[in-house]
């Protein structure tokens, strides 16, 4: 009987909120009973970027699809570390000030080594797939929307 | 023509404020099309507006996906994706 494909049970939570991210409920999550490792990323807002002191960031995000994208990403992940994996996922919209959380991402695998592959899986692929734009508020009472990476318009084959 | 209500995100908001305009599109127009007709109805809303660039590099959206460059836009609303950085 293969015991681990009977007790795993994966699930996706995904979503963008406004208020400021509870990561000790993130955190407190059971992971399955038959899992061995949960990782935990957060991102926070930082007090500089590119020589110029930052004091405060806003997140403009098309939610839907940011909460779809989100979805595809985790879906992906537990394609490649296993359906039982378990992923949260929550980033933040508007304004933050220096030190907020921006973004939460929770794994639960049965191996540790599956936990840190998927987390990092989840976050590299956010940044470069998901409708979010971050504008950048300075010291100098300039501001700046950072330019990113530009989503993919053409057919997959 | 239809009218379409279009979402503008980031660094569109230097020029679109609130977010939102209308166009009235042709019934049957591709994504690189519209792009072309995006650029000339967002100058006439800000004439500041000269960042042809910022357009070519952005994608066109539904709620549910991304569109192709060939791909005919559907829907009443669409979404225009500038470069993204989240995270």
């Amino acid at each position: 009987m293969d015991l681990d494909a009977e007790t795993e049970r994966g699930f996706i939570q995904v979503k963008v909120v406004v208020e400021k991210i509870d990561l000790s409920q993130v955190l407190s999550t059971q992971p399955d009973t038959g899992h061995g490792a949960s990782v935990s990323f957060t991102g926070y807002v930082r007090n500089h970027n590119l020589g110029k002191k930052v004091i405060g960031v806003e997140y403009d995000c098309f939610i839907p699809l940011t909460e779809n994208t989100f979805l595809e990403i985790a879906r992906e992940a537990q394609n490649q570390w296993g359906q039982g994996t378990q992923i949260i996922i929550i980033h933040r919209h508007g304004y933050l000030n220096i030190g907020d959380s921006s973004v939460v991402i929770w794994v639960s695998t049965k191996h540790r080594d599956e936990s840190y592959l998927a987390s990092r899986y989840v976050i590299e692929q956010i940044k470069t797939r998901s409708p979010i734009w971050k504008k950048e508020y300075y010291e100098d009472h300039q501001t700046e929307w950072v330019r990113g990476h530009a989503l993919c318009q053409h057919k997959h084959h | 023509m239809k009218n379409i209500k279009i979402k503008l995100f980031g660094p569109f908001r230097k020029y679109v404020e609130c977010g939102e305009m209308s166009i009235e599109l042709p019934n049957e127009i591709n994504v690189k099309k519209f792009k072309d007709l995006l650029c000339i109805e967002l100058k006439k809303i800000n004439n500041d507006f000269n960042d042809h660039q910022l357009i070519r590099d952005s994608a066109v959206a539904t709620e549910a996906r991304i569109l192709t460059l060939e791909e005919n836009v559907s829907g009443s609303v669409l979404a225009v994706l500038p470069p993204v950085c989240g995270g």
